[in-house]
C-alpha cells in the first residue's frame, strides 16, 4: 500500500465548543468537520460531489447568551453605584475593582452582540444529515457558504437557481402524487362501501 | 430518506418548495422558524444499480480471488489480486480489495478513511502542566512529569492531527517536564 499523502487543509472555523471542541476545514475536494475533547480527535468528511443541501437555521442563541451575560454585568453596575455613592461600604478601591469586572462581562456581551444572529447549521448527503456545530452564527456562515458553495457546484456541474430548484422538486412530487391517487381510486373501486372523498 | 425533499430540522416538515438558493431566509411553513437552504444537483441525482460481477462462461478465464464463481475484471492496486465488479472498492482513482481496503483504514495508510488520531502531543502537555496549575495536586508532579517526558519522546514520531499542528506541544511538554524532574531532584537533594 503507498504511503498516506498529506493533505493540506484550510481553516474555515474555528473551535466552537458544543459538547465537543469541533471546527470546519476546507480539503481540495473535500469539507473535513473535526471533533475533539482535547486528546482524541474524530474526523467526518463531506465530499462536494456528494453535498445534497446545506440547511441553514436562525435561533436563539444571541439572546440567550445575552441574557446570560446581563445578570452580572447588572450586578457589577449595582456593585460600582454602591461603592460610589457610599450605601453599603464607601470604597473607592471597590468601585475600581467593580468596574474592572463590570468592563470584562460587557466585553463579553458586546462580542456575543457583535458575531450576530445564532443559527444552526446541517448537511445532507444521500446516507445522513449530519451537524455543523462550528458554523453556530449566521455572518459567519454566509461566509463560510460563499467559500464553498462555487466549490461544491463546480463538482456537481454548476449552481441551481432558486427556480429550478422549485421545479425540480415539483416535477419529482407530481409522479409521487399521481401513483398515490391511482392507489386510492383503485382501493375505493374495490370497496363500494368505502366514502368517495 | 427521500431524495427529493428537504426536512426541516427543527419540526422534521417536509420542505416542498421554500427559501432554496436564495440569500434571505423563510418561515417553515409547520414550525415558523426562520431557515434557508442551498440545495446543490447531488440532490436530484439518481443512483445507479450496482454491479455484482459476471459470471465465467469460458473455461480458463481469470476469476476473482474472492468469488472463482465470477469474471476478474482489475487487479487490485495495492496486492494485485484479482478482482471482479463486485470487490472493486474505487477510491481516489485506484482500485482495492475490501482486504486491503480495511487494513488501510484500521492502519491508517490510506487518509481520505482515517476518522480518529490519539493527540499526544496535548497529552504529555496536561501531564506536563494540569497538575501544576491544580496548585494542590502538584505532589503528583512526581509521577506525572516522568510520564510526561516518557509520552513525549515515546510518540515523538505519532502522526499529530491531521488538520495543520506542530511539535510544538511535544517540545513545552519535555521542557516543563525536565524543569519539574530538576525541581524534584534538587528538593531531595537538599
Amino acid at each position: 500500500m503507498e504511503p498516506a499523502s498529506e493533505i493540506h487543509y484550510q481553516r474555515l472555523t474555528r473551535f466552537s465548543l458544543q459538547n465537543t471542541f469541533s471546527s470546519l476545514w476546507l480539503g481540495p475536494d473535500h469539507l473535513l468537520r473535526t471533533n475533539s475533547n482535547g486528546y482524541v480527535e474524530t474526523y467526518k468528511r463531506f465530499y462536494f460531489r456528494d453535498i445534497q443541501a446545506i440547511i441553514v437555521q436562525k435561533n436563539r442563541r444571541r439572546a440567550v447568551f445575552n441574557a446570560i451575560l446581563a445578570f452580572p454585568v447588572l450586578v457589577c453596575l449595582f456593585g460600582v453605584l454602591a461603592c460610589l455613592t457610599y450605601w453599603l461600604s464607601p470604597s473607592e478601591v471597590g468601585a475600581v475593582v467593580w468596574s474592572i469586572f463590570l468592563g470584562i462581562f460587557l466585553l463579553f456581551l458586546l462580542i456575543n452582540h457583535l458575531l450576530g444572529v445564532g443559527c444552526a447549521c446541517h448537511i445532507r448527503t444521500a446516507v445522513q444529515i449530519e451537524r455543523l456545530p462550528s458554523l453556530c452564527r449566521v455572518p459567519k456562515t454566509e461566509r463560510v457558504l460563499d467559500k464553498i458553495r462555487p466549490l461544491i457546484a463546480a463538482a456537481q456541474g454548476g449552481e441551481m437557481s432558486a427556480e429550478t430548484v422549485s421545479s425540480r422538486m415539483r416535477e419529482l412530487l407530481e409522479p409521487a402524487a399521481a401513483t398515490t391517487s391511482a392507489q386510492t381510486s383503485a382501493e375505493n373501486s374495490n370497496n363500494p362501501a368505502a366514502p368517495n372523498v | 430518506m427521500n431524495n427529493a425533499l428537504i426536512q426541516c430540522p427543527a419540526c422534521q416538515a417536509w420542505l416542498m418548495g421554500g427559501p432554496f438558493n436564495q440569500r434571505e431566509f423563510g418561515p417553515c411553513p409547520a414550525c415558523g422558524v426562520p431557515l434557508r437552504g442551498e440545495v446543490f444537483p447531488a440532490l436530484f441525482r439518481k443512483f445507479s444499480a450496482s454491479q455484482s460481477g459476471e459470471a465465467i462462461i469460458v473455461e480458463g478465464e481469470s476469476s476473482c480471488f474472492y468469488h472463482p464463481q465470477k469474471k476478474a475484471v482489475l487487479p487490485c492496486d495495492s496486492c494485485g489480486r484479482f478482482l471482479c465488479a463486485l470487490c472493486d472498492c474505487q477510491l481516489q482513482g485506484k482500485h482495492f480489495c475490501p482486504t486491503c481496503l480495511e487494513a488501510g483504514r484500521t492502519k491508517g495508510k490510506i487518509k481520505s478513511l482515517e476518522n480518529q488520531r490519539t493527540l499526544y502531543d496535548s497529552i504529555a502537555l496536561a501531564l506536563a502542566i494540569y497538575p501544576l496549575i491544580t496548585v494542590l495536586l502538584y505532589m503528583i508532579t512526581v509521577i506525572t512529569a516522568p510520564m510526561a517526558l516518557f509520552v513525549a519522546i515515546r510518540y515523538w514520531k505519532a502522526p499529530l492531527s491531521i488538520v495543520r499542528r506542530t511539535r510544538i506541544r511535544f517540545i513545552v511538554a519535555i521542557l516543563i517536564a525536565l524543569l519539574t524532574i530538576a525541581g524534584w531532584i534538587i528538593h531531595f537533594s537538599i
